[in-house]
Order: C-alpha cells, then sequence, then structure tokens
C-alpha cells in the first residue's frame, strides 16, 4: 500500500501550495508580499491534488480510503503549520 | 456552503453544542481508545512477547499438535472450536460445548458453554497453558494473554459496561457523533473559503474555533464514517439481530441467526477422523492469496463436522473471504460470504465494509497509521469542541467547573491509559489478577487527574500538569516493561521482535511529545480561551460559529 502513501504525497504537494497562497489565509495573517492564487490556479491546484486519488480508484478502493484518509490529515496538519504566529 | 437563516443557524449551532456538551466526555474517551484500539494487535503483541516474533496468519505444521490435543478433549465439549492467535502470536485452540446443569422433569437445568483452552508457542509448538471450565473462565485465560489491549478494546467498545447496556451507550454516542458532524458540516457557512484559515494571532476564542473548525472540517468524511460503522458495530447485535427476530421471524432469534449466518449442516453424530489443519489452510491461502488467521468449526471429531477459515484482505482488498471445508475429509466445500447470507449479495457487500471501514486494518500498518492519524483528528476535534463550549460560558460558575472536568477527561485520559501498561506489567509480574492491576492504575491515575483538574490554581495549570505528568508516565513504560521481565532490546533484536523495540520507541516519541508541549507549547487554543475570558462578564462578541 505504499503506493497509496505516495499518491498522497504528490498530492501533498499542491495542497501545500494551496495552502500557502490561500487569499483567506493570506488575508487573516497579514502578508501582503505576495498576491494570492487566481481563482483558476487554485482550481488547478485542486484538481492536481484529486487526480492521484482519481488514478488509484483505478488500482484498487483500499488505496484510495488510503489517500483519502492521509490527505486529509495531511491537510489538516498543513493548516495547522502554516497558521500564523501569535 | 449551504444557506440558512440565522434563526435555524443558531438552532443547528445549539444541537450540536448541546449534544457534543452533554455526552463528549464518554464520545471523548471511546474515540482515544478506538485510536489506540487500532494497534490492539501490536499492542498484544508488544506487551506479551514470546521468544520468536508473531507469524502473520496461522502458523504452520500445526495439525499433529491439534489433533493431538483435540482428540483429550471430552467430546460432549467439542461442539465448536476455534484456531486463533493471540498476543505475542500465541495460537490458541478452543473446543466449546454445552454443560447442561441439574434441574428436574418440570425445571430442566440450563445449560451454560463449557470447554477447554490450549494456548500454545507457535515457534516451539509446545504447550503454554491449557484451561478447562465454563466459558467465563476461558474467556478470561484468553483476555489474559492479550490483556492490555483487551482493556483498551473493551473500553472502546462497550465502556466495560455489562452487555448489552455498554453496547447501547456506545451506539449512542456513535450517534452523538453522527449529529455532531452533520450540524456541525451545516452550520459551517465557509466551509471551502476557509479550509486553511487559523487565526492563531487574534482573540483567544477566535483562536479556538478555528482550530476546531478546521480540525473537523478536513476530518468530516472520516467522522462520519467512523461514527456510522461505530454504531452499527454497536446496534448490530445488541439490538439489530433481536428486533429484526421480532418483526421478521415472530420474535425465533435462532432462525434469524440462520437466515442471516446460515443453516447449519444437517446432524450426523457418527465418529469419523479430522482433517488435516495444514492442509485447509494451505488450500485456503492458495484459494484466497491471504493466510488464514482465524477458523471456526463444528462437531469436532464427527460426521457433520465442517470448517471455515477466514483469511485477511489481499493486496488492494478492503474484505477477506472464509472457505468452508469439510471437518473430516478437509475437502473444499464452498466460498462463504463472510458476514451474512450463503451467497453473495449487496447486502453482505455493504455489511462486510463496516469492519475495514471501521478498525482500518485492511492493509497492514500503512491503514492502520491512517486510521491512528484519523482517530487522533477526531479526539482533537472532540475535545476542542468541548472546551470551546465550556470556555464561551467562563463567565458562568457551572460552566467554569465543567470546564474543569473537561480538562480532566481530556488531559487525564490520556495518563490513565499511559498508567494502564504499568498496572498490567506490575499485574503479570507479581500474579496479580490482570483486570485488578489494570483498574487499580487507571483508577488511580483517574483520581489523580480529577485531583489536579480540580486543585490546580488555574485550568492552564492543571492542564501542564497533566499532560507533563503523562510524558513522564509514558517514558517509563518501556522501563517497567523490562524491569517485570519482558525482553530488553538486545534480546528483543536477536529474537526478531521488532515490535517490542518499535513499541518501547513509540512510547518515548509519545513522552517526550507531551513534555515538549508541557515545556514549549502553549496547549490548545481554546485553553487558552479559558484563560482570557476566565473573569465573569467578559465575553467575545467577535466569536460567531
Amino acid at each position: 500500500m505504499s503506493v497509496a502513501l505516495f499518491a498522497a504525497l504528490v498530492s501533498a504537494l499542491p495542497l501545500t501550495w494551496l495552502a500557502w497562497r490561500d487569499p483567506k489565509r493570506m488575508r487573516v495573517s497579514g502578508r501582503r508580499d505576495r498576491a494570492p492564487l487566481s481563482s483558476r490556479i487554485r482550481g488547478l491546484l485542486t484538481l492536481c491534488v484529486l487526480v492521484p486519488g482519481g488514478v488509484l480508484a483505478f488500482y484498487s478502493a483500499a488505496a484510495v480510503l488510503i489517500w483519502l484518509g492521509a490527505v486529509t490529515t495531511v491537510g489538516w496538519a498543513i493548516s495547522e503549520g502554516l497558521a500564523p504566529r501569535r | 456552503m449551504i444557506k440558512l437563516s440565522q434563526e435555524r443557524t443558531k438552532e443547528l449551532l445549539a444541537i450540536h453544542g448541546w449534544s457534543g456538551i452533554i455526552l463528549g466526555l464518554l464520545l471523548y474517551a471511546v474515540i482515544c481508545t478506538g485510536t489506540i484500539a487500532v494497534f490492539s494487535t501490536e499492542i498484544g503483541d508488544w506487551s506479551n512477547p514470546l521468544d520468536g516474533p508473531a507469524t502473520e496468519g496461522l502458523p504452520p505444521n500445526i495439525n499433529a499438535l491439534v489433533q493431538e490435543l483435540g482428540d483429550q478433549v471430552d467430546p460432549a465439549y467439542r461442539d465448536q472450536f476455534f484456531l486463533y492467535s493471540s498476543g505475542g502470536g500465541r495460537l490458541m485452540l478452543q473446543f466449546e460445548g454445552h454443560l447442561e446443569q441439574d434441574g428436574d422433569d418440570d425445571h430442566p437445568g440450563a445449560e451454560e458453554h463449557y470447554g477447554v483452552l490450549y494456548e500454545i508457542d507457535p515457534n516451539t509448538l509446545t504447550l503454554l497453558n491449557r484451561t478447562e471450565g465454563p466459558e467465563a473462565m476461558l474467556d478470561a485465560a484468553r483476555r489474559a494473554t492479550d490483556a492490555l489491549a483487551d482493556f483498551f478494546v473493551d473500553l472502546h467498545v462497550r465502556l466495560h459496561i455489562p452487555n448489552p447496556w455498554g453496547l447501547y451507550v456506545t451506539g449512542v454516542l456513535g450517534l452523538i457523533m453522527m449529529v455532531a458532524a452533520i450540524t456541525g458540516f451545516l452550520v459551517h457557512r465557509h466551509l471551502i473559503r476557509e479550509l486553511f484559515t487559523i487565526r492563531r494571532n487574534k482573540e483567544a476564542l477566535l483562536r479556538s474555533r478555528d482550530a476546531h473548525v478546521i480540525a473537523g472540517t478536513w476530518t468530516l468524511p472520516f467522522a462520519f464514517v467512523l461514527a456510522f460503522t461505530g454504531s452499527f458495530f454497536s446496534f448490530a447485535t445488541s439490538l439489530g439481530l433481536p428486533a429484526m427476530a421480532m418483526v421478521v421471524f415472530g420474535g425465533d432469534q435462532e432462525r434469524a441467526i440462520a437466515e442471516v449466518f446460515g443453516e447449519p449442516p444437517a446432524t450426523d453424530e457418527t465418529p469419523a477422523p479430522v482433517a488435516n489443519f495444514d492442509a485447509v489452510i494451505a488450500d485456503a491461502t492458495a484459494r484466497t492469496g491471504a493466510r488464514p488467521n482465524f477458523i471456526a468449526g463444528s462437531f469436532y471429531g464427527r460426521a457433520d463436522s465442517q470448517m471455515r477459515a477466514f483469511t485477511p484482505a489481499e493486496e488492494g482488498d478492503l474484505t477477506g473471504r472464509s472457505p468452508v471445508y469439510s471437518g473430516v475429509t478437509g475437502e473444499f466445500l464452498y466460498d462463504k460470504p463472510v458476514l451474512v447470507g450463503q451467497s453473495p449479495s449487496a447486502g453482505n457487500a455493504v455489511a462486510a465494509l463496516m469492519a475495514p471501514l471501521h478498525f482500518g486494518n485492511f492493509a497492514g500498518i500503512v491503514s492502520k497509521a491512517v486510521w491512528f492519524a484519523l482517530g487522533f483528528a477526531g479526539a482533537y476535534v472532540a475535545l476542542t469542541g468541548m472546551l470551546l463550549w465550556t470556555n464561551r460560558r467562563a463567565d458562568q460558575r457551572a460552566w467554569q467547573r465543567m470546564g474543569r472536568i473537561v480538562h480532566w477527561m481530556g488531559y487525564g485520559l490520556p495518563l490513565t491509559m499511559a498508567m494502564t501498561p504499568y498496572g498490567t506489567f506490575a499485574g503479570r509480574w507479581f500474579g496479580w489478577p490482570l483486570e485488578t492491576a489494570q483498574w487499580t492504575a487507571f483508577g488511580l491515575a483517574a483520581l489523580a487527574a480529577l485531583i489536579v483538574a480540580l486543585g490546580a490554581r488555574t485550568a492552564a495549570r492543571a492542564r501542564d500538569l497533566l499532560v507533563a505528568t503523562t510524558g513522564f508516565a509514558l517514558l517509563g513504560v518501556p522501563l517497567v516493561r523490562y524491569a517485570t521481565g519482558g525482553p530488553g532490546w538486545l534480546g528483543a533484536w536477536s529474537d526478531g521482535l521488532m515490535t517490542v523495540i518499535a513499541g518501547d520507541l513509540i512510547m518515548m516519541l509519545g513522552g517526550v511529545i507531551c513534555l515538549g508541549l508541557w515545556r514549549f507549547g502553549a496547549g490548545t487554543s481554546a485553553e487558552q480561551a479559558g484563560q482570557a475570558n476566565s473573569r465573569p462578564g467578559r465575553s467575545n462578541p467577535q466569536v460567531t460559529a
């Protein structure tokens, strides 16, 4: 099932980018040094996040479940990790 | 996401909060113990190892010993037999029959299960222990080999409340979790837009609200799935089957069971030889692609004997298979659906999915690790939700007290769970009754945590003390394991007991993380909110759902 973890890792990259340049996150963090991602780029990145899961669907349901569980917990971890400091 | 009127949002938020706070403490306990119970097999192998590594599935070359032991069992107690692995990979061979108690013609004696349980070292194929007696005694002997894992599993499954009441309670808790997940989803208006927004640089209550909402949002689908499947397991046998028997079969539970699980074969009490277990295991392995980890059979040594091998999910699958064999010749008879019915059906397919979705054990350590993370997130959501709810009302004395209780459960439960191995190891070393020793350690830790939670000057101080104590307790677990006769790391390495070393390292890592949180961390945002909002009358109007 390492293929599922690899797919989750692949999904984590665009997910991190999405979070890093997320408009609302940047606004509440007071980050004005970079422009937030446009909605088109965000849509594209979202697709990139989901594609590995879609590919896994042709492999096995177990792999999809592992990928989904890993991506959701990684997404939470990214949100926590990128939260502005006090 | 879903547009609701302000009034409706308030109602749903009230349902979300009150359902969570009323049963949230118990729900948190069920989630925490469930998170640990994901690794119940590994906990058993770590806490009570043999001199060699536990094998995947049933060990090879067991036929001669199983038949030799089976022949020693009184034929009256061979109605059912089971072959399975327990803590440390011990091979357990169990025979059960019915013992009729004294009675007369008008008042026939009640029947109780009675049997023999053999505990076998699968590496040397030597008999470690033999227990004969009623079902409760066999149960106690079986639990003794897997005491630590069983303690957590029982706490998760029924909160150690006797059946069926414990199952009812956890079933209701599952429903409450579903309600919380659905209402939480409905009241959160900016589900996608705020997916990465945790305002840790803002007011304390806002921070805590974000921490709760974001963790809940990310893990929402799995929270729902885990709650639904958990409720299913609690209610299926305690309520579902009797209710179905009542409605469909006029209260005839035996008929209902036969319909759901299949009719037993025609009775034939003629003595007959017993099938070769090694051959059955080999055939099941070849047929399903995975080595069986459980065999259940009926009428050992009789012509109508059958045995059913259960195999785990093959690589890529979610569910295993269960071929049925003749208990006399070992001939393959048919492939039985794992859960219900005699032939493949949509109902069985759906029901069979419940176990992998709930236990996360369908792909070994990888899926278990992911399910552990999901369980951890669920516990975090439950705890931050309760802290948020009580801290928002911290200007009222009753809610301040409730806040302390939430601290007791939230930070005290991990401590009590970390102390339970102390009781287990000490009990095994000194020969005390294991369950008593476990409850003593667990109870003393719970009492100490309660004193700290209620007596500390501030809630933050209570949290710090409990987290730090949990850290030290976790660091001490490997030492206590070793001091009470467990293998050292060198011995474990040479015996191939990697689970022992890995378990110790995980305990130590958990301890270091707790001490780090105590020393450098600032606790949850909700806890901070409690500090900021501790004076009566002070509230934060900016915080909304």
